[in-house]
């Protein structure tokens, strides 16, 4: 079985096409969408005939960053699935109606085949009361849905699931594992998960709370967005300020990301490395404190000279210093991409569809 | 050394007239409602040998308080006062460490008052006071900020545009720096160690606000509150960390200005907030005992005060390394154990076991509430914020009169 694989970014559309379980896409590709206005369909389409002449699609997954409070798994898009996310805009404006309107155009172009949303929030849905919620009267928490989540629970579940099973291999565990998953990405994250259960994540009710990203700046005074606009910018130039113009780049002064900044040996970069290096180390604190422990630690994201940096790192400084060495599982690498795990979770999903057509069947 | 310590509030003056290196206190007290007037008339309140009186005196301002005070300690035969100690909240970029009065660290100080436009304004107002009614005592200022500035630079900046930093000079400062500096000391005799080689995490847990600080051969190497002590724990009245989206969000929903979310996040949110009725966690800790939908709201309020705090100390003990202890003071600190038991229980992986029994139990200040076995001590330690300012005086005082006297 083929499987077709969206992640529908900000400025363009990525796909890959995956047969069953290999590991290496069958194509890979992106339809750049420079013009916001452009007809999704249109790149959708193009997308959906380009994997049919590797043979017929039976599965497309669709990455949905955002799901909220209602979808803790993956879906299987309907229209009121699509209803449901569509009432969930005000809280992912930039993301969840490119997000629609991709599931929106596959449904239309090939309504055949079954389209799987996963949710990065879905892994975040049940985190303890204690690590989602501001300390703001609830009353103004629950008017804007505040409320903490993760943002790269696809990585961070699979991650998870991996440096289990390596565990399970050695020996049955006598209690949940207590993992760090950190996820290397242009917003790189950290979550503490017990057993499947994550208890700490640095992210926030957006990504842009916790580690300093590629060009978001992460934890911040909350008297400084304050005081920006007293300085007569508007809302929207603080948010891109903050967004877009701010983390490790501003530290280096130029663009540069995780791979940059932890492999290569330039001065102009000390900054951002030892300012990101000390997040993540207070990150790392906060987690293992979060489970009372520390078993092992799971790497996984796109940077991955940086992962082998981070490995080095959490072995050689943070469980030395912080654990007197003892990390009794070590440090998991996870090799698949996100593509290609999204492909497995849609596939996770296959008893469902099944179900969903046998129940679909007597009507005419 | 006699040495008279102010720490100035927006209407209050609290005095204490210390003798150093004995650390006796001679005198203290209170001058209240100071400014216009107000239902209560303004007053001190005296101590002296143990005995406490009330004086009415119109006060207008914080001079005439100033003045009040002398007048009493005089009465009481306390006029040998050899130099003047103030706190003050914030010392800016400008000012690393204490600082003796003269005109150029008045207008420093006036210029670095728009970091602290509440706190600071008075207790300048109060600095040029005294130095007009008593110009031939020495007077030193003594920061909130100053036990924070030698922060590593990875540790102060925020990753944020570098315009910002260097026009506006946005940067993490911490606060409470008094209180810290002095409950390390107090903490490292205590175990024996020598300050310079001290390492813990302190925890300044206060009935309005709270921060850690990590703390390296006997120096803070980091702190919680940042720019404004609005960021990190959850406070009384305050927020601790958000989102930066959230304030955005708050102004756009609220249609207010900037100052109308600083108000809301400064001073009806945290435990207030969360709670809805009262912002004293001891409070939220009573109610939380029980069934019913009031209890369970004030055991999540409980939970997520002391959650936020036990992730900070996971993060600080991460930063300190080998870390020697983990200090609790003032109100909270001292006085409310299941807090304490809540932010250290099940960490013995990390060498901190906490003692039920000895923490339920204190008899007196400094307190080990550590078991045996647990590789860092906890430790209860009463904070002395006055005694602090004194000892940073004496010492600045002293060195001075040395280099005096080695240049003669």
């Amino acid at each position: 079985m083929n499987i077709l694989a969206f992640d529908p970014g900000r400025v363009r559309l990525d796909y890959s096409l995956f047969r069953d379980a290999e590991r290496k896409p069958i194509i890979t590709g992106h339809v750049p969408e420079p013009d916001m206005t452009a007809d999704p369909a249109d790149a959708v389409a193009d997308a959906v005939g380009s994997a049919l002449n590797y043979g017929e699609i039976g599965l497309c997954v669709v990455r949905v960053v955002f799901g909220g409070e209602a979808f803790k798994t993956c879906a299987i898009a309907d229209w009121l699935v699509l209803e449901r996310l569509h009432e969930m805009i005000p809280q992912s404006p930039l993301h969840l109606p490119r997000a629609i309107e991709t599931v929106r155009a596959v449904m239309r172009c090939r309504p055949e085949i079954p389209v799987v949303l996963d949710f990065e929030t879905a892994f975040f849905a049940g985190l303890p009361e204690r690590e989602t919620v501001y300390a703001i009267d609830p009353g103004l928490s629950a008017a804007l849905r505040l409320r903490r989540y993760g943002y790269h629970g696809i990585y961070h579940r699979a991650a998870c699931h991996e440096a289990a099973h390596k565990a399970a291999n050695r020996e049955a565990p006598a209690s949940p594992l207590r993992i760090l998953s950190i996820c290397l990405e242009p917003k790189p994250e950290v979550a503490a998960v017990v057993g499947i259960r994550p208890v700490y994540v640095t992210s926030g009710s957006t990504p842009l709370e916790g580690l300093p990203g590629r060009t978001s700046c992460g934890d911040l005074d909350p008297s400084l967005p304050g005081l920006l606009m007293r300085r007569e910018l508007g809302p929207e130039r603080v948010d891109e300020l903050l967004t877009k113009e701010s983390g490790l780049s501003a530290l280096a002064g130029r663009m540069t990301d995780l791979d940059e900044i932890l492999t290569v040996d330039d001065p102009s970069l000390n900054a951002a490395r030892d300012y990101f290096l000390y997040r993540l180390l207070q990150a790392c604190g906060a987690g293992a404190a979060a489970m009372g422990g520390l078993d092992g630690v799971a790497l996984s994201g796109r940077y991955r000279k940086a992962a082998g940096q981070i490995r080095e790192w959490v072995v050689s400084s943070f469980a030395e210093r912080f654990l007197s060495g003892k990390l009794r599982y070590g440090v998991t690498m996870l090799e698949a991409s996100r593509d290609r795990i999204m492909a497995d979770d849609a596939m996770g999903t296959a008893p469902q569809i099944l179900a969903r057509i046998k129940d679909a069947a007597p009507v005419p | 050394m006699n040495i008279l310590v102010f720490n100035c509030g927006s209407s209050s003056l609290k005095y204490r007239l210390l003798r150093l290196p004995g650390e006796a206190e001679l005198a203290g007290g209170e001058a209240r409602r100071i400014g216009p007037r107000t239902a209560e008339p303004a007053h001190v309140v005296h101590r002296v040998n143990g005995i406490t009186t009330t004086h009415y005196h119109p006060m207008p301002d914080h001079g005439a308080a100033f003045s009040n005070v002398m007048q009493l300690l005089e009465r009481d035969g306390l006029a040998e006062i050899d130099a003047i100690g103030h706190r003050m909240v914030h010392g800016g970029g400008r000012f690393a460490d204490c600082a003796l009065v003269d005109e150029a660290v008045i207008a420093g100080l006036e210029e670095t008052s728009v970091l602290a436009p509440l706190h600071n304004p008075p207790a300048i107002s109060l600095v040029k006071s005294c130095a007009r009614l008593r110009p031939e005592l020495p007077e030193v200022v003594v920061f909130d900020t100053a036990f924070h500035s030698g922060i590593p630079e990875y540790a102060r900046n925020y990753a944020i545009p570098g315009w910002m930093r260097e026009e506006i000079g946005v940067r993490k400062y911490g606060f409470h720096g008094i209180s810290h500096e002095y409950v390390t000391t107090e903490a490292a005799r205590f175990l024996g160690i020598a300050t310079a080689k001290f390492n813990a995490v302190s925890c300044h847990l206060g009935s309005g606000g709270a921060s850690l600080c990590a703390v390296v051969n006997g120096l803070s190497v980091d702190n919680t509150m940042g720019y404004s002590p609005l960021q990190g724990l959850i406070m009384s009245t305050r927020s601790g960390s958000l989102d930066p989206s959230v304030p955005l969000r708050l102004f756009h929903h609220l249609g207010c200005n900037g100052t109308g979310v600083e108000d809301l996040l400064n001073k009806k949110s945290g435990v207030l907030g969360l709670s809805g009725s009262s912002s004293d966690i001891r409070d939220a800790l009573a109610a939380a005992v029980g069934d019913g939908p009031e209890s369970e709201r004030a055991r999540a309020v409980a939970d997520a005060y002391a959650w936020r705090i036990r992730k900070h100390l996971g993060a600080y003990l991460a930063v300190v390394g080998r870390a020697d202890a983990v200090i609790f003071t003032d109100t909270v600190g001292e006085e409310v154990p299941p807090i304490r038991y809540a932010v250290c229980a099940g960490m013995e992986d990390f060498g901190l076991a906490i003692d039920r029994g000895r923490n339920e139990k204190i008899s007196a200040l400094p307190a080990d509430v550590a078991t045996d076995e647990s590789r860092i001590r906890i430790l209860v330690v009463k904070t002395d914020e006055e005694m602090s300012i004194a000892r940073t005086v004496h010492r600045f005082l002293t060195r001075q009169a040395l280099a005096v006297c080695q240049d003669g």
